[in-house]
């Protein structure tokens, strides 16, 4: 009886189509995860990804305009400046002020309890290391970085390099009276899309630029 | 020549008065900024400063408004005087609300409204989020306990995912290899 069960389900057509046809859907969708994960982990960090999908400005902000010898109000979360790393892939990278999720999807935040170019205290950036910011952990030092304001040009040199630990926001504290660019993103970008603990920043100083603080 | 130095006296009267309203107002921002460096713990002062003027730069102040806000850190000396640290967490809860009350009172006098919320972030979950706006309704600056960004991904929830196709892409190739081989069973039972 038995016997006679298992020939007839083998002699079924239907089940024979449909374990000869059940491969083929089922290695293609194998295939799509392969191919997410392989966009996720290695196509979508690269910097070259990053320059094809490259933030467009948002046309619905406001980007400050200075009169001359005044510095200019910057609203929060408007681009005040477009940032260049001599040697990097990616290019006019720009700068908001305010450093929130929103921000840096947009591309490098300023933290608001740091200062603006020219105004002679640390002037704290960040950015995503899968996008604007991939480059930063090969920059050497002696590298010039220039930010373009909307109240004029400055250029600063790369000269220390520093790994922090990211709930140490000491690095961070504002320092008047010597003024610094802090560049930092997430470390070690080999990590991809991993939870980052790390974080590397570049410290810089100012090379040219008007200087506003004893203006001020 | 009398004349002439009437003419002038009275030229630089006007182009004072003009000028008046456009140089005062520094000078009640400047006033502020003094009062709280007089008053605040030196190393407070000094971690706070550039966001101080940050949102001053923002907004315009009155005379009275700055004796307003003047006056007020002025009552708060005891507060600045137990200085425990610059973060709020180091106080006790009495300290944290009065703190609070402060902040709240200095941006209505500013006409400012300070709004407090929870960092979304697991790691902060009771951490609170200071965001200041403008009597327009625009965001002037936003404090969140994280100064040191997340900056791996703009979306944090990438990781996970990652692990979850490899799994999936695994359980369908086995099942394809599988089914597979039934079919290649039945084949050879023709």
């Amino acid at each position: 009886m038995k016997q006679e069960k298992r020939t007839s389900f083998k002699k079924n057509p239907f089940l024979k189509g449909f374990f000869l046809l059940l491969p083929f859907p089922l290695v293609f969708g194998a295939l799509i995860c392969a191919v997410v994960v392989l966009f996720q982990s290695v196509i979508a960090p690269s910097p070259y990804f990053g320059l094809l999908t490259y933030n467009k400005l948002d046309p619905s902000v406001t980007i400050p305009t200075a009169k001359e010898g005044e510095f200019p109000v910057i609203p929060y979360e408007s681009q005040w400046a477009t940032l260049n790393v001599q040697g990097w892939e990616r290019k006019d990278i720009p700068v908001f002020f305010g450093d929130n999720k929103a921000i840096l999807k947009k591309g490098a935040g300023m933290w608001v309890n740091s200062r603006f170019c020219g105004q002679n205290g640390k002037i704290v950036i960040s950015a995503h290391v899968t996008t604007d910011f991939h480059e930063l952990e090969v920059t050497p030092i002696g590298t010039l970085v220039t930010m373009d304001t909307v109240y004029g040009p400055y250029v600063y040199e790369v000269t220390d390099t520093l790994i922090f630990n990211y709930k140490d926001s000491s690095p961070l504290k504002p320092a008047d009276g010597e003024e610094v660019l802090f560049m930092y993103t997430c470390y070690p970008r080999k990590n991809g899309y991993q939870f980052k603990t790390e974080r590397m920043a570049l410290i810089c100083k100012k090379v040219e630029g008007k200087d506003w603080s004893a203006d001020e | 020549m009398k004349k002439f130095v009437a003419v002038l006296a009275l030229c630089l009267i006007m182009v004072g008065m003009v000028a008046m309203p456009v140089s005062a107002e520094p000078m009640h921002k400047e006033a502020m900024i003094e009062a709280a460096r007089e008053h605040m713990p030196d190393a407070m002062f000094k971690e706070y400063l550039p966001l101080i003027e940050n949102v001053l730069s923002q907004i315009s102040v009155e005379k009275e408004q700055a004796d307003q806000v003047i006056d007020c850190i002025e009552e708060s000396r005891d507060f600045f005087k137990e200085y425990k640290g610059n973060s709020l967490s180091e106080y006790e809860h009495h300290e944290r609300e009065f703190a609070v009350e402060m902040v709240d009172r200095i941006c209505e006098i500013l006409g400012l409204n300070a709004v407090y919320t929870h960092s979304d972030d697991p790691e902060h979950h009771n951490d609170v989020v200071l965001e200041i706006y403008n009597d327009a309704g625009q965001k002037i600056a936003e404090m969140d306990p994280d100064a040191v960004k997340k900056t791996n991904v703009p979306e944090t929830a990438a990781a996970p995912v990652n692990y979850t196709y490899v799994v999936l892409a695994a359980v369908l190739l086995l099942g394809a290899v599988a089914a597979a081989l039934v079919s290649k069973k039945f084949a050879a039972e023709r």
